[in-house]
């Protein structure tokens, strides 16, 4: 797989592909919606967001973040546990069932205040046989939509994996990069590179 | 449950018998709600064998 910027461990590069990102971006466009397969990732860029010292919205909020009064319905930064015991009930977890991750992928999609979506995808026996696949319409018809409306929705992914899962993580990665998407190789620098996006569209707020 | 010799072979059935010990592999607060449930939990120490890539860390921290 070629190179991806991000894997390069250079901040100032990091930094520039955040603000390319938000030149391309409506002035209405200020929030990051994470949506993750699964509770540890949420845990993990919510402690990421905590470190920055940037608090969000979540239907499992660590300590110091607040409580989405409804798991449906995303305020502000939101990073959400797809995983969560709301969202199984009756049905797959969104590991091996992306149905309900696509649709509100869709949602945030319409929602113009929304500039960075947050997506984890975990590979492996105990995962959908094309994670990415399921969600790639999705993320094409979110960004459709902000293209529409005269902005640019950044998507920052990360997928867990090796080439020897059955999903095969160049395969994967390959099909978000296609689509636009920038891929880190982890997902805690997935949730840095939001954190400086969020950092970024403060001080762009604050500039005008 | 009876002690087991090493490498014996214990039909499936009998594991359901008696009651459980458990063995918890690493972060050992997934093995509290047994112990309050009154379960005898053995710990394994053990952490992903990984380490981390001390580059993409430097970066995030950078971030951060």
């Amino acid at each position: 797989m070629e190179e991806p910027l991000f894997l390069r461990a250079d901040p100032a590069a990091v930094r520039e592909a955040a603000r390319a990102q938000l030149d391309r971006m409506r002035p209405e466009q200020r929030h990051v919606r994470g949506l993750f397969a699964g509770g540890t990732l949420c845990y993990q860029a919510q402690a990421i967001f905590a470190h920055a010292r940037l608090t969000v919205h979540s239907n499992g909020p660590l300590h110091g973040m607040r409580e989405l009064p409804d798991a449906n319905q995303s305020r502000d930064d939101s990073l959400v546990d797809m995983g969560a015991e709301e969202f199984v009930q009756g049905r797959p977890h969104p590991m091996i069932d992306a149905t309900l991750r696509r649709r509100r992928l869709e949602q945030e999609g319409q929602d113009p205040t929304v500039a960075v979506l947050l997506l984890d995808f975990v590979l492996g026996a105990i995962s959908a046989g094309d994670p990415v696949g399921d969600l790639l319409g999705a993320i094409r018809g979110a960004q459709e939509s902000n293209r529409r409306r005269g902005g640019h929705l950044c998507v920052a992914a990360s997928v867990c994996g090796t080439d020897g899962d059955r999903q095969g993580l160049e395969r994967q990665a390959r099909a978000l990069m296609d689509a636009g998407a920038l891929v880190f190789p982890s997902a805690a620098l997935a949730a840095g590179f939001c954190c400086e996006v969020r950092r970024q569209l403060a001080a762009r707020k604050e500039a005008r | 449950m009876a002690a087991r010799q090493p490498g014996e072979v214990v039909p499936l059935a009998e594991l359901l018998q008696g009651k459980p010990v458990f063995v918890n592999v690493g972060v050992r607060e997934f093995g509290d709600s047994l112990r309050q449930a009154g379960y005898e939990v053995v710990e394994v120490d053990w952490s992903p064998p990984a380490g981390g890539d001390a580059q993409l860390a430097a970066l995030l921290d950078d971030l951060l």
